[in-house]
């Protein structure tokens, strides 16, 4: 499970970045641009600036919503079917995004795509946040590997998010520490 | 290992669309049927 979230940080990027390649691309320029006499012959598509900084910052505009929700739904329906829907909505949007006719729309369609996108950054810190906080409580001294921040992130977040049990098949003191952690950071607490 | 696996998907995505870039019309940037587009000013 570990390599199909990892593969998820990948397309994540490939999606931040796609855009800003697009607005380099000559045939991108020719269909979306508006026409300038004074640029070079061959040059003369632009996309304009508002529109390009628009484009650029639609993503992290959808993320900055994102995190908001991330919270409040997680603590609602649990990280396994706030990852699943995410992910859903995240093919939604991304058909938007591909079959989108104009800047208009690629914005929006970046706007929503940002939400799941780094809702699912979110969901990843906060998952590492509570096995650190269990390990922290729990575990004896550390090994030289365990003494490696995010080795140990990765390594006990991970496969938790798909467990079927959750926090609740923790011993009862571990469970103790989740809670904890939960309550400290404002969430509500369903278990 | 997060910042890791976004450096791949950057270069990922940075090759695919340099293959992609000489070719003209929207297959540059989606797939699709490539239409020819003139250089030339709009009429």
């Amino acid at each position: 499970m570990d390599a199909v979230l990892t593969n998820l940080k990948i397309m994540e990027s490939y999606d931040v970045f796609l855009m800003g390649n697009f607005v380099a691309l000559d045939a991108f320029k020719r269909e979306f641009g508006v026409f300038d006499p004074s640029q070079p012959v061959g040059k003369q598509y632009i996309i304009q600036a508002k529109w390009q900084s628009a484009l650029q910052v639609s993503g992290q505009l959808g993320a900055l919503i994102g995190v908001f929700i991330a919270g409040p739904l997680t603590s609602r329906i649990g990280y396994r079917w706030a990852t699943m829907t995410g992910l859903m909505f995240l093919n939604a949007f991304i058909f938007i995004f591909y079959f989108g006719n104009s800047l208009a729309v690629f914005f929006v369609a970046q706007l929503l795509e940002g939400l799941p996108c780094k809702y699912h950054s979110t969901l990843y810190s906060a998952a590492s946040n509570v096995k650190k906080a269990v390990h922290d409580t729990m575990s004896p001294p550390p090994t030289a590997f365990n003494r490696c921040s995010s080795c140990t992130m990765m390594r006990l977040s991970l496969a938790d998010i798909f467990s079927e049990q959750g926090a609740s098949s923790l011993p009862m003191h571990q469970h103790t520490a989740v809670r904890s952690f939960q309550s400290s950071s404002e969430l509500r607490v369903h278990r | 290992m997060i910042q890791l696996f976004w450096a791949v998907g950057s270069i990922i995505v940075g090759g695919v669309t340099y293959h992609y870039e000489q070719k003209s019309g929207s297959v540059a940037y989606r797939y699709g049927p490539s239409v020819t587009l003139s250089t030339e000013a709009p009429n």
